[in-house]
């Protein structure tokens, strides 16, 4: 009996480690380990670990966290180079990315977003990138778009009102020149409008534009222009491009409204130049709202002015991507969903540095409660502005749209610096980039286009196999 | 008596067999790390300058010449530039660092107060790591709050952009540069100081005065040194990099686009290995055949007390 009773219990206890066993075993992805690259400042280094921890805790995956801030490409090549293990990074758009999809390196994620469920209509189409073929090679869920920041104290100061928060109000460009002019000071107080104005004793600039593409790009589409035609054209030396930028060095050059390259050498940063006062108005990414709510800047946010017919301002984010040479593609497109769910981990969009790309976190009360809130100092009065600029008025990143962007933007960037240098004009120098991607042999082209070629040649066999 | 004579010899073979294990054995850490860290990393990229090796590719094909073609035709927009900034560089930087190296070994070989704290001074900046020395000088040229322009403003002198213009960014980098050449001077100081005294008693004795003294004996006894510091100089500008890489990133407008600095970057940015060895190696070839005029030159100007031999 008591042999009995002890088997028994011995059973039981078996049955007991068996279940539990499988237990253990029920989680999704036990056993598979994963490399994930990635760069971010401390608190996005933070961020990034909660998530990894929720996913790990979840699927029992074993995830290695890469954070790489400086020579991030070069890390990442040489890991490709070496053959290393790297399932999935984020992968900077405008440099490596597309010259490794273009050799296939990086893997189609149409068929994994349509197996999960996700309806690409819910969230913001500019946050995804695709390759030559208009397959999606990264799925974000966190976006930046080109905003205008003003200390408010500034704007009260010289009893100036705030610039509209509506994109559909958004000041004209003159209009926005006009404020600019009047917000910047010279050591005696006079500004551009005033006789005597001294524009070598600059102490308060109207506005500080970030001199990159996502800015005087989106002057450039506003004012109808375009980078690259759907000829795969070069369009910067177009009327309207051409236009929109000499517009946009005259901020510096003519209307000395904004500091020279070599003023701007000696300025501090954007957030203590603001906080000073130094700059009344700051256009650059989104992701400063964070930076500046942590100096304490009195700020408030604003659609940027429009040089056209409307407002439009570029999008940049991260790539998120998948490797071909994964042996764990399903894990790490299921790690790729966890760092992009604002629902896991929220705090890199509460504290100002990122924006959802889910149209339901950016439109429903309940979720922006959660990430806008009212006393949240990262997310001034009239943010609702941003947002509405976000679904209604912005255009995808320019990287991701222009086949031979890495090329291009590099003799690009070369030329509005000698323009800023005061050695040429906008026309000068973009006919000079023009002849000088003719002579290299740079081929350019629109993504959009292939994804459009792709659309008429279905259609076409629809009309065959109809007729 | 003939069996003690073949124990010797035998004990002879088996010491010179010995001491020629130990021999190899020394010089093993030399000849390993020649051979794997400089002879077949060189054997491998001259194959790859050959090829159209670049690290995203999953085939490399070999192209012959294709690469150097590629260098000197029009698709290559930043070759020029990269050989333009690097010469200036190089023509500006051999001159100026050893002139002024060896005005400093002069100086500091003198019979002075102090002279140890001095030859200290001027020798520490070599050892500070370069990116450090490269951060400083940017601060001290800051155009607005630079120590440099400052003091140049308080006296009247409108500074220079420096690095911040194209047109002044390399002798700018040259002058940055000055403050490096501790380690020419150490040399230097070492020839000057081992110039035999008998010499200068000699031309004391024929009437001889300091300028007289510099232009007959310390140039001529010092040429080899001389002739060293001038291939080392040659070597280190044309390998210029890492002002480029951290002050300059290149720029303003590709003027500072040092040649090492643009094989970085096709090797590591843009993926290009193939290209990026190719050009590596016709700097080689650049750097041999240089240093090849310098020594040839040698018997027209560098002086032996031993005839050279």
């Amino acid at each position: 009996m008591k042999k009995l009773v002890s088997l028994l219990l011995v059973a039981s206890l078996l049955l007991v480690g068996a279940f539990a066993a499988t237990a253990e075993e029920a989680k999704k992805w036990e056993g598979h380990s994963i490399v994930f690259a990635g760069w971010g400042d401390g608190a996005e280094k933070a961020a990034t670990e909660a998530a990894i921890a929720a996913f790990e805790e979840a699927t029992g995956c074993e995830v290695t966290y890469i954070n790489n801030n400086s020579d991030f490409d070069t890390k990442i090549t040489a890991m490709v180079a070496a053959g290393e293990q790297l399932d999935c990074a984020m992968l900077e758009s405008g440099t490596i990315a597309y010259p490794m999809a273009e050799q296939g390196l990086l893997v189609p994620l149409d068929s994994y977003v349509e197996a999960s469920g996700i309806d690409m209509s819910d969230y913001v189409a500019a946050s995804c990138y695709y390759d030559n073929d208009g397959n999606m090679i990264s799925y974000a869920g966190n976006i930046e778009l080109m905003c205008l920041f003003y200390n408010r104290d500034v704007f009260d100061a010289a009893g100036i009102e705030y610039p509209p928060t509506s994109p559909e109000d958004a000041w004209t460009w003159d209009e926005f020149v006009d404020v600019c002019k009047q917000l910047t000071k010279d050591a005696n107080g006079l500004t551009p409008n005033d006789e005597g104005f001294d524009a070598e004793n600059i102490v308060q600039y109207g506005v500080n534009p970030g001199v990159w593409w996502p800015v005087w790009g989106s002057f450039i589409l506003s004012n109808g222009g375009s980078i690259v035609d759907a000829d795969g054209n070069f369009a910067m030396n177009q009327p309207e491009a051409v236009e929109a930028l000499q517009k946009f060095c005259d901020l510096k050059l003519v209307d000395h409204v904004a500091p020279s390259v070599a003023a701007s050498e000696s300025l501090p940063a954007g957030d203590v130049a603001l906080l000073t006062g130094t700059y009344a108005m700051v256009i650059d990414g989104q992701w400063n709202a964070l930076t500046y709510a942590e100096a304490g800047v009195n700020f408030g946010m604003a659609p940027i002015p429009k040089m056209g017919d409307e407002v439009v301002s570029i999008c940049t984010t991260a790539m998120f991507c998948i490797f071909e040479a994964s042996e764990e593609k399903d894990a790490a497109w299921d790690l790729i969903q966890y760092l992009n769910d604002p629902a896991i981990d929220l705090t890199l969009f509460e504290n100002g540095n990122r924006m959802p790309t889910s149209l339901d976190w950016l439109t429903s009360e309940d979720k922006l409660a959660q990430w806008v809130g009212e006393d949240n100092p990262a997310r001034p009065e009239g943010y609702e502005g941003i947002i509405d600029m976000l679904i209604n008025y912005s255009a995808a990143p320019l990287t991701g749209q222009i086949i031979g962007w890495p090329d291009m933007i590099t003799l690009v960037d070369a030329a509005i610096e000698e323009v800023l240098y005061g050695n040429m004009s906008v026309q000068e120098a973009m006919d000079g980039v023009a002849a000088d991607i003719e002579e290299a042999g740079i081929v350019l082209g629109l993504r959009t286009a292939g994804a459009e070629a792709a659309e008429t040649a279905e259609t076409a066999e629809t009309a065959e196999a109809a007729a | 008596m003939a069996e003690l004579q073949t124990r010797a010899a035998k004990s002879m073979r088996w010491y010179q067999r010995r001491e020629r294990a130990a021999g190899w054995l020394f010089a093993a850490p030399a000849l390993i790390g020649f051979l794997a860290l400089t002879l077949l990393p060189m054997i491998f990229s001259l194959y790859w300058s050959l090829t159209d090796f670049n690290v995203f590719k999953s085939e490399t094909n070999f192209i012959g010449l294709d690469n150097f073609r590629q260098m000197f035709s029009a698709s290559d927009l930043y070759f020029k530039d990269s050989i333009k900034a690097t010469a200036y560089y190089a023509v500006l930087n051999v001159p100026a660092s050893i002139l002024f190296s060896f005005a400093v070994a002069l100086m500091l070989s003198s019979n002075i107060k102090g002279r140890g704290v001095f030859r200290s001074i001027f020798y520490l900046p070599s050892i500070i790591p370069a990116v450090a020395s490269c951060m400083v000088w940017v601060w001290l040229l800051n155009q607005q709050y630079g120590l440099i322009n400052t003091v140049l403003k308080s006296v009247g002198i409108t500074p220079p952009a420096w690095i911040w213009s194209k047109d002044t960014v390399i002798p700018t980098l040259v002058m940055i540069n000055m403050w490096n050449t501790g380690g020419t001077m150490v040399i230097f100081l070492a020839g000057i100081m081992s110039v035999p005294k008998v010499y200068y008693e000699a031309l004391e004795i024929d009437g001889g005065n300091a300028f007289h003294k510099l232009i007959y004996v310390t140039i001529p006894m010092v040429t080899p040194t001389l002739f060293f510091n001038t291939i080392m100089a040659i070597i280190n500008s044309l390998q210029v990099f890492t002002q480029g890489y951290i002050m300059t990133g290149g720029g303003p407008s590709n003027a500072s686009l040092f040649y090492c600095l643009y094989i970085y970057r096709e090797a590591f940015q843009n993926a290009n290995m193939g290209y990026a060895c190719a050009l590596a190696w016709l700097l080689f070839l650049i750097i041999l055949a240089l240093t090849m005029v310098v020594l040839k030159s040698q018997r027209h100007w560098v002086y032996y007390s031993d005839g050279g031999r």
